[in-house]
Formats: structure tokens, C-alpha cells, sequence
């Protein structure tokens, strides 16, 4: 049996972060970690040794676009495929670094654990 | 004081100076009696005597005089000389002529070239009254002139106004039949003046004005307000005119005309249109920027919820898949259901802000099955009858799967609520033909039995928050995000009534160019 792959969800809303856990659980092919505070969440991939983060975009502490700033200077998670996971339409922005993958809410657990699976299999965007 | 030196200080200038007399007389003995003749009438005068025609011409700039008296004959001068001078000069005077001839004829011709009076020189006693009478008519004459001119100005004034004005001016007697319309109505209406013989030829009768042709402008001549009325143009337009009148009443207080002054205002009047247009077009702005702002709040707060349920009843499916089919079913449902509450959302979002595809090839009628398989609870609730015919000959087309889910979602859901009591829901998919040969156009309609779309509504469905819908039924954005979304596809929309009544909806699809 290969090992899991660690999934770290950063998401404030308690009951999306715990379903999305209980579904990506549920196909018995992920160690999921769950951080609700935006500004932990450098520190929670760092500890947890995340290969994969899943990133709300609005958040009270901090937004997305910030964390996503923060991972991406973090040396040790240069590699980390981040995918924001959205309520809101993507924005455009030439400015702000741009995520790995987006995926709308609402979406199915299988459909976030494909999208992680085709995102570990090829690595980060190019 | 005689009779005629009365008569004579009437006759006097008006500045209290003496009577100025010319006296065209060669024998000064003559001259004396007929001074004499007037000294006896009290008349205060000064006199003149002249023998030639240079010195008449001469005394008449000079003297200035009031009244001329001249001899018949004189050896180098004679009356007739004397009336004809005065023609020449454009001068008019008294001319009286005191003569020792006794020939009517003479009298009659002299008259007749002008004179006012003829006094014998054997009968000078009549002399001051034929004076007097002589001074009062010219004076007569003159305040006649006067008049006319006055009259004749004042008349040329009225003309210059009432031909040279912009407005349309009328006079109607209480009939309505026109008496004057102003030469404007070239300009104004391409009639000619003598063209337009009643107010009904001016302006346009409402029915129950029949009989009343003046009934139109109650309120602009009675209250002499304006008052709109609508006045046919030749080439076949109504142009807007700004009507004011006023009554003219006879000495027994009854109407005898109508003044009407008529100004075009259409060009004001659409001016104003415009204006109001583009203000509507800016409060719809805003109003779509605060739901912009809205539906952005809405989203984020409606979609984790949605994403909690989708989530847990796949878990859930995942879990009970093995037992009771109900469960199945209601999980099914369940998933279904919020997926369609996303659609609304997304709606929202669609409209709100700026749209972006995300285009792929797509087969349109797997997006109309999809769509149909989202709304087959609500056709089993309404009692709706649903037929579908799909071509099987479609190319795939480059299109956003959701957005266009969601366009056959919404024009389902109006047609389902054009027909709360059932009817009949017809989803069609074809390729075109062009000249008997494929055209790169995919067609589908969506077709009801409901009640269709007022004519006079039709051409607002696409506005945003227009809806027919009864108060709290429909939020008005529906075919607005419908528009929006075959917008941004290059498609096209159309919307119209059927004759057998209901709706047909038709959308037309370009394939791409490498098609």
C-alpha cells in the first residue's frame, strides 16, 4: 500500500474544512490536516510537511492571495502545489501570484481528490 | 365778436402765434380790403403779399404760412400757377381764392385743381368763415392722414410679428374655423395657409372632441396655460405642440375668436425623452452595481453552506449505496437540489460581473439533457408535459457547459411558471440549413403552452429586474443572465409569442471557424 499524501486545508469555515476532510478520508488515500486560521497556515505546511495545500480565498485573518505569497516564500514549500478553493468568481490579477489550480465551492470530495491527484501527478504549474 | 372770428380762433394754430396769411394779389388796394375783412372778423394775423411765382416759393419758406389767399389773374402770376407750386413743393394748404371774376367755370377749375373755397371781392364779407372753413378741413384731412398712419404702421407691426414668428399663430371663430394662420405653417407643418380651414386641419381631435373642436384647448384658454396638442405634419408625422389661447369677447362678454399660439416642441419634447432614457439607463446602472455588491456577499455566504451539503451527501451516498433505493433517490436529490440552488448563485454572479468562459468543445444537446435531468422534479410537480427532440447530427460546439446549463435551467424555469395549471414544455436542437447545404448555425428552441408575453412587455424581457412574474416569483435577472451568457458566446437570442400562444424561445449557435 503506497503511502498517504498529506493534504493540508486551510479554510475558516469549520464544517467545509471538516466535510471536505471527511470525504478525502473517506477514499483512504490521504493523511488530511485541517487549519482554520489563514495565518497559521505557513506554519501548519511547514509542521505538517504538506505535498498539497487546499486554500480558501476569503478568510477573516488574511486572504488567500496573502497566504499563497507567504508559501511561495517559504523555501522549504517551493513545490507545494497550492489549489484555492473559491466562493467567489477568480480574479484576474497579473499582479498577485497565481495559484496552482482553482476550484469552485461547491464541489464533490471526488471532485477535489482528482483534481489533487492529477496536481501531485504532474507537480506544481508551470 | 362775429360768428366767423369764432370760427377763425378755431382755426388758429394751436401755439397761440397769429395766423400766418400768403396773399397772392397784385393790387395792394385789393389786398387792403381783404386784410380789412378779416380785421373786422378779430382775427389776429400777420400777412404776406407776393406777385410772382419766385417770390411765392420763397415766402412759402420763409413765412411759413398758414393759409393762402390769391387773386384769380395777376399779369405774371396766376391761382393755377399758385396750386401747381404747391403741388410740386409737396405742400398742402389752406387755399382760398378771392377774385374779382365772375365765372363759375373759373371757380369749378380752380377747385378742382385744389382750392377749398372761392370768395368774391364784391362779397368779402363771407371771406373769415371760408377761411376758417378752409383751415378746419385741411386740419381734418390732416388728422385723417395721421390716423391712417398710424393705423397702416401699426397694422405693417402686427403683419411683420405674425408672418416673420416661428410660433403658429391662429384665429379661430368659436367653431373652430380658422380666420388667419400664420405663413409658419409652411415651415412648420409644409401646409399651405389657405390649406387649413378648420382647428381640425390644425391639430388632432381626440373622439370625444368630435362637435367641440375647441374642446382641446379648454385648459390652454381658460385657464391660459399651455396645453399640448398634437398637430399633423404633411409628411404624415404628429409633431408635439405647446398650445396657449386666449378668448376674444365681444362688448356683450360673448366669444367671438380664439387666439392660438402653437409652438413645436417635439424636438424639446424628445430631447427630454433622451434625457430621461439615459437617466433610467444610470439609476439601472447603479442599481446593478449594488447588486453586483450584493450577489458578490450572497455567493461567498450561500456557497460554503452548498459545498458542506454537496460534500456530505456524497459521503453519504458513498455510505448507503448498498441499502434502500429511497435513500438512494433522496440522496440523489438532495445532491441535485443544490447544485440547482448553485445555478441561482451563480446567476447572480454571472450577472454581476464581468463575464469570462470557460470554453470547451461541447456537445449542446448532453448540456440540454443535463439541464432537463436538473429540472425533471419541478416538469413531475407542474404536471408538465416534456418533449424533446434532439438532433443526432450536431457538431460539437465551443461552449461554457454551465453557463449554457444554466441558460436552458432558466428559460425552463419561465417556461414551467408560464403554466402553473401544466401545459406542454417543447426542447428542440437542429443544424441549419444554407441553401440546401449545412450551415455552421446550431439552432435549439424552448417552446410552452403558457400564456406568452404582453406585446407591449416583449421588448423589455432582457432588462434587467423587468420580470412579469407576480411579486415575489421571479427576481427580474433570469433572461437578463440568459442575454448576458449567449452574449459572450457570439450566440444569439430571440424571444417571441406563438400564434397558437406560449412562448418560443429560439437560440442560435455558431460553430467555430475551423468548422
Amino acid at each position: 500500500m503506497s503511502p498517504k499524501h498529506r493534504v493540508l486545508v486551510v479554510d475558516d469555515d469549520l464544517q467545509v474544512s471538516r466535510t471536505l476532510k471527511l470525504g478525502l478520508d473517506a477514499t483512504g488515500r490521504y493523511e488530511v490536516r485541517v487549519e482554520n486560521r489563514g495565518t497559521r497556515a505557513v506554519a501548519a505546511a511547514l509542521e505538517f510537511g504538506a505535498q498539497i495545500v487546499l486554500l480558501d480565498v476569503v478568510m477573516p485573518d488574511t486572504s488567500g492571495h496573502e497566504v499563497l505569497r507567504q508559501l511561495r516564500a517559504e523555501p522549504c514549500l517551493q513545490a507545494v502545489p497550492v489549489v484555492f478553493l473559491t466562493a467567489a468568481p477568480p480574479e484576474c490579477d497579473a499582479d498577485t501570484a497565481q495559484p496552482d489550480e482553482w476550484i469552485s465551492k461547491p464541489a464533490l470530495a471526488s471532485e477535489v481528490a482528482a483534481l489533487i491527484d492529477r496536481r501531485l501527478a504532474t507537480g506544481r504549474a508551470r | 365778436v362775429s360768428v366767423a372770428g369764432a370760427a377763425l380762433g378755431a382755426a388758429l394754430p394751436g401755439d397761440g402765434s397769429p395766423l400766418r396769411i400768403l396773399m397772392v394779389e397784385d393790387v395792394e388796394t385789393d389786398a387792403e380790403l381783404v386784410l380789412a375783412a378779416l380785421r373786422r372778423a378779430q382775427l389776429a394775423f400777420t400777412a404776406r403779399r407776393c406777385e410772382t411765382a419766385a417770390d411765392f416759393v420763397r415766402l412759402l419758406e420763409e413765412f411759413d404760412p398758414h393759409v393762402v389767399l390769391a387773386d384769380y389773374s395777376l399779369p405774371q402770376f396766376s391761382a393755377l400757377d399758385a396750386l401747381a407750386l404747391l403741388r410740386e413743393q409737396r405742400v398742402r394748404l389752406p387755399f382760398v381764392l378771392v377774385t374779382g371774376t365772375q365765372t363759375e367755370e373759373i371757380a369749378v377749375q380752380c377747385i378742382k385743381e385744389g382750392a377749398d373755397d372761392y370768395v368774391l371781392k364784391e362779397r368779402l364779407a363771407r371771406l373769415p368763415a371760408a377761411v376758417s372753413r378752409a383751415i378746419q378741413t385741411h386740419r381734418t384731412e390732416r388728422e385723417k392722414e395721421h390716423a391712417e398712419d398710424a393705423l397702416r404702421s401699426s397694422e405693417e407691426r402686427y403683419r411683420l410679428i405674425a408672418e416673420n414668428t416661428r410660433d403658429l399663430i391662429c384665429l379661430l371663430d368659436p367653431n373652430g374655423a380658422v380666420l388667419y394662420v400664420s405663413p409658419s405653417c409652411r415651415e412648420l407643418l409644409r401646409y399651405e395657409p389657405a390649406e387649413l380651414a378648420t382647428a381640425a386641419d390644425l391639430w388632432r381631435m381626440p373622439d370625444d372632441a368630435v362637435g367641440r373642436p375647441m374642446g382641446i384647448l379648454r385648459l390652454a384658454l381658460v385657464d391660459g396655460g399651455a396645453n399640448e396638442v398634437q398637430c399633423r405634419h404633411r409628411d404624415g408625422d404628429w409633431r408635439t405642440f405647446e398650445a396657449v389661447g386666449s378668448w376674444v369677447r365681444g362688448d356683450d362678454g360673448g366669444v367671438q375668436h380664439a387666439v392660438v399660439v402653437l409652438r413645436d416642441v417635439t424636438d424639446r419634447k424628445r430631447a427630454e425623452e433622451r434625457l430621461r432614457e439615459a437617466q433610467l439607463q444610470l439609476i439601472q446602472a447603479e442599481k446593478m452595481e449594488s447588486v453586483g455588491r450584493l450577489a458578490a456577499g450572497v455567493a461567498h455566504e450561500v456557497k460554503n453552506p452548498l459545498t458542506v451539503i454537496l460534500m456530505g451527501v456524497e459521503y453519504l451516498r458513498q455510505r448507503f449505496d448498498q441499502f434502500e433505493p429511497e435513500v438512494v433517490t433522496l440522496l440523489e436529490d438532495m445532491e441535485a437540489s443544490t447544485r440547482k440552488a448553485n445555478t441561482v448563485v451563480r446567476g447572480l454572479l454571472d450577472f454581476s460581473t464581468p463575464g469570462t468562459l470557460d470554453r470547451l468543445p461541447v456537445a449542446l444537446n448532453s448540456i440540454v439533457e443535463g439541464a432537463l435531468a436538473l429540472m425533471r422534479h419541478e416538469f413531475a410537480r407542474a404536471q408538465t408535459e416534456v418533449v424533446v427532440d434532439l438532433a443526432d447530427d450536431l457538431p460539437a460546439l465551443e461552449l461554457d457547459r454551465h453557463k449554457i446549463e444554466q441558460v436552458f435551467v432558466n428559460l425552463f424555469l419561465n417556461a414551467l411558471q408560464s403554466m402553473p395549471e401544466g401545459g406542454r414544455l417543447t426542447v428542440r436542437t437542429w443544424r441549419a440549413d444554407e441553401n440546401g447545404r449545412r450551415s455552421r448555425a446550431v439552432c435549439a428552441q424552448v417552446e410552452d403552452t403558457g400564456g406568452g408575453i404582453q406585446p407591449d412587455k416583449i421588448s423589455k424581457i432582457f432588462d434587467p429586474f423587468f420580470t412579469t412574474k407576480p411579486l415575489g416569483r421571479g427576481t427580474g435577472l433570469g433572461l437578463t443572465v440568459v442575454k448576458k451568457i449567449i452574449d459572450l458566446h457570439g450566440a444569439t437570442i430571440a424571444v417571441s409569442n406563438k400564434q397558437t400562444g406560449g412562448v418560443v424561445v429560439s437560440l442560435v449557435f455558431r460553430t467555430g471557424p475551423g468548422e
